[in-house]
């Protein structure tokens, strides 16, 4: 396969307002084939955005470089941004102006005009499903609207690498399913690669071909799901919530006594403190962090969740609900391996953290 | 550059399709500086506070006594004022002093004895002093009348007066013509007098050299010049104050265009669109020339607009059509681009230095702010002391003011206010696009 990105040592140094250097990117080297979706994953504050503004342009790298269809982006980034469509992870969009008047701007910052910039904005609008209210200002459109336009944006030149930074943040699963689709799309119909980053699990399963794991600067893995799952073996993890109910560690000790346990946290989520997203009837919380939903009613503050690994999950699973001695159980979830488990298995972290 | 004028095309139409910035841009000003000029033009025609204190320095190169009348009269005496020189006319009691009680000029100006005339000059067009009246060494000789000559034709006093004060201005001229006037006056009825006498075979002589018997001509007495005498008609008030108090409005609100417009890039940068615009195969230069260039033209087009408004407010009070600014088309479009350069780098710099778009904002205001106040938008800055004279130089609002209201009263004489705004926009220009082509951030 064609390679498209080729990055090289990137490096990201940021100088604080008392002097001292802090390293955001600490020389990452990416390889993105061309007509893949390739997902960078990790936590909030990993270093992806600074990843991919430097792979667009947008900021100057302290070292490295990347190539772009071959054309650096440090020393020919005229060249290299015209192959590159830019969604951002927020509305980047004059709220003034109307839909096509959105359009036919960044069309024009795109070297495109007069019929061809009509044409293409006409194909757009008709891509993002927003043809019958091209005349409209954005201001005057929803959530997810607004969405639509920003990704529209990014596609006017036809680019051959389309990059997203995290674009379901913040939006009601309809919307979230609308955009994970059009994804797929680029890849299928229009041939586009995508370089799509994210900190949702689930997302990144879902979408990639190939995935990089990305944490405190560094990518830290990088390949498929299946090589990816291969290196954490063969434990599945059993989720298991307590609802509000406080538990100390010690009444963790009989679980980690058993044969096939690896390994045995806990952790009290404070869900008032986790984001809230718009949804059509009900205020829902990203409990986990990894894209489930789950409803909160009555004041619910708090939920302590324990995270097991076992080889064999389902097989243990009574023995450990035993093991936690009439400690009130909210629900158990029992997950075969996923990218969850790799980041775990190489930072000894959840995602979420 | 498709693309700068792209970006120039969409800040322009931006802000012009706001309804609120629209009426801070236009009616605001257009309103203020109509309220001001109706509202100053009624005090300065006498009914509020009346005109007086105006800054004059008297240059008396006269070689005989005639020019020391005008001493005498704007130049009250003072006890043990050794240097100043005896009375023209030394009649004893014949001889009334000027007192500040009997003379109005001494109200109505603060005259200062200048030794020369290029001094005084120089003085004027540093705002120091509203005019100079500046008698020539021949005014006495030109005075004088002998039996073969009757005819009295001195040489003309000159006044050389600030134009950027023309109601002091006119005052101090109608002033001196007054006393010329009456001077004449005097001398020619002296000489009918010493006809009649001298036709009747009298010993004219006798009388002739003695001044002292018509010295009652010469008094301050004899001198009635008062405001009520000066030669600025009363319809043409409203429209020099308009021509003033416009420019300086004009400029003092263009210097919030340009904050606000020149803070754009900031807020931009905050929205995430200047962002998209980097990652757009448009080379950086081209954006943060196209912001650049739509500042200008934002202020550029504010400013146009208005000069035109005022033309229509001015013709509307007059009742016919009232090119106040002069006829001086390719000037008043010099000035309007070197104001709208300067006004719009001002706003650049501040943005350039600024974290923020608030920031840029409220430091843009209070620069627009002092340059206001210190340039005239509020009162007019003639009749203020030379060291706050001094500091309104500071403000373009100033600069421009004086400008337009030197291209309103028919002269061409803009170049030293053409240069410093050229030169504060050029600078200000250059220097924002360094700071901000170094600002990673922007």
């Amino acid at each position: 396969m064609q390679t498209i990105v080729e990055a090289r040592g990137l490096v990201k140094t940021y100088r604080r307002n008392d002097g001292t250097e802090v390293q955001a990117v600490k020389g990452v080297d990416l390889d993105i084939q061309k007509g893949e979706i390739f997902s960078l994953l990790g936590p909030n504050g990993a270093g992806k955005t600074t990843t991919i503004s430097m792979i667009s342009g947008l900021i100057k790298p302290t070292s490295g470089d990347a190539l772009i269809g071959g054309y650096s982006i440090t020393k020919q980034p005229l060249e290299a941004k015209r192959l590159i469509g830019v969604i951002p992870q927020e509305i980047a969009l004059y709220p003034t102006l109307s839909a096509r008047a959105n359009l036919e701007f960044f069309g024009k910052m795109y070297g495109l005009f007069g019929k061809e910039l009509a044409a293409r904005v006409d194909e757009v609008l008709d891509f993002i499903d927003l043809t019958d209210r091209q005349k409209d200002r954005v201001d005057t459109f929803s959530g997810g609207m607004k969405r639509r336009v920003n990704i529209g944006v990014g596609l006017l030149h036809r680019p051959q690498l389309v990059y997203m930074d995290e674009p379901t943040v913040g939006i009601d699963p309809q919307n979230r399913r609308r955009i994970l689709d059009t994804v797929f799309r680029l890849r299928d119909e229009y041939d586009m690669t995508v370089l799509y980053t994210t900190h949702l699990m689930e997302e990144a399963q879902e979408l990639s071909d190939r995935v990089g794991i990305i944490d405190h600067g560094d990518v830290i893995a990088m390949g498929t799901q299946a090589e990816l799952t291969k290196q954490v073996g063969e434990e599945d993890r059993i989720i298991i919530s307590l609802g509000e109910e406080q538990i100390e560690e010690a009444n963790l000790e009989p679980i980690r006594q058993l044969t096939n346990v690896q390994s045995v946290r806990h952790e009290v989520i404070r869900l008032d403190a986790l984001p809230i997203v718009e949804n059509d009837d009900e205020a829902v919380v990203d409990k986990r962090g990894t894209g489930s939903m789950l409803a909160v009613r009555s004041g619910q503050t708090t939920e302590t969740i324990i995270t097991i690994t076992a080889l064999g999950g389902r097989k243990v699973l009574s023995q450990i609900i035993t093991a936690l001695n009439g400690i009130p159980i909210q629900s158990v979830e029992v997950r075969e391996p996923d990218l969850e488990a790799v980041f775990l298995n190489l930072t000894g972290r959840a995602l979420r953290d | 550059m498709r693309k700068i004028w792209t970006i120039i095309s969409l800040d322009v139409y931006t802000t012009f399709t706001d309804r609120s910035l629209l009426l801070l841009m236009f009616a605001t000003p257009l309103a203020l500086a109509t309220i001001i000029a109706v509202a100053f033009g009624d005090i300065a025609s006498g009914a509020g506070a009346p005109i007086r204190d105006i800054p004059v320095a008297l240059v008396n190169l006269d070689e005989g006594d005639n020019g020391q009348i005008f001493v005498d009269l704007l130049i009250p005496a003072q006890n043990g004022d050794a240097e100043r020189p005896a009375p023209a006319l030394d009649c004893g009691d014949e001889t009334p002093p000027a007192t500040t009680e009997d003379n109005i000029l001494l109200e109505l100006t603060d005259t200062v004895l200048v030794a020369d005339a290029e001094t005084a000059r120089r003085q004027v067009d540093s705002g120091r002093y509203s005019a100079a009246i500046i008698i020539p060494p021949d005014f006495s000789a030109g005075l004088e009348f002998t039996p073969q000559n009757m005819n009295v034709d001195p040489p003309p006093v000159e006044v050389y007066a600030d134009l950027n004060r023309p109601i002091s201005s006119d005052v101090i001229r109608s002033v001196t013509q007054s006393i010329v006037n009456q001077m004449l006056l005097g001398q020619i009825a002296i000489a009918s007098t010493y006809q009649t006498l001298f036709d009747q075979g009298m010993a004219a002589q006798s009388l002739a050299l003695d001044p002292c018997v018509f010295a009652p001509a010469f008094g301050p007495d004899a001198y009635t010049v008062g405001i009520a005498q000066q030669s600025i008609a009363e319809d043409e008030e409203p429209l020099n104050l308009l021509v003033i108090f416009g420019a300086a409005q004009a400029v003092f609100f263009a210097l919030f265009t340009a904050s606000g417009s020149a803070a754009s890039i900031l807020e931009e940068r905050r929205n995430g669109t200047l962002q998209r615009l980097t990652v757009t195969p448009t080379p950086r230069w081209q954006i943060l020339i196209g912001k650049l260039l739509s500042t200008f033209s934002n202020v550029l087009l504010q400013l146009v607009f208005l000069f035109i408004a005022f033309v229509g407010v001015a013709s509307a009070l007059e009742g016919e059509l009232l090119l106040i600014w002069g006829t001086n088309w390719p000037l008043i479009a010099l000035m309007l681009l070197v104001l709208s350069l300067a006004a719009a780098s001002i706003g650049m710099i501040i943005t350039a230095l600024a974290k923020t778009a608030e920031q840029a904002n409220i430091v843009g205001s209070v620069i627009a702010l002092f340059m206001g106040a210190a340039g005239g938008a509020f009162f007019q800055i003639g009749e203020l002391p030379p060291l706050f004279e001094a500091i309104t130089r500071l403000s373009i609002v100033r600069w421009g003011e004086s400008a337009f209201s030197t291209l309103a009263a028919g002269s061409s004489d803009i170049w030293l206010d053409a240069a410093a705004m050229g030169l504060i926009g050029a600078v200000f220009f250059a220097v924002s696009a360094v700071i901000f082509l170094r600002r990673e951030d922007v």
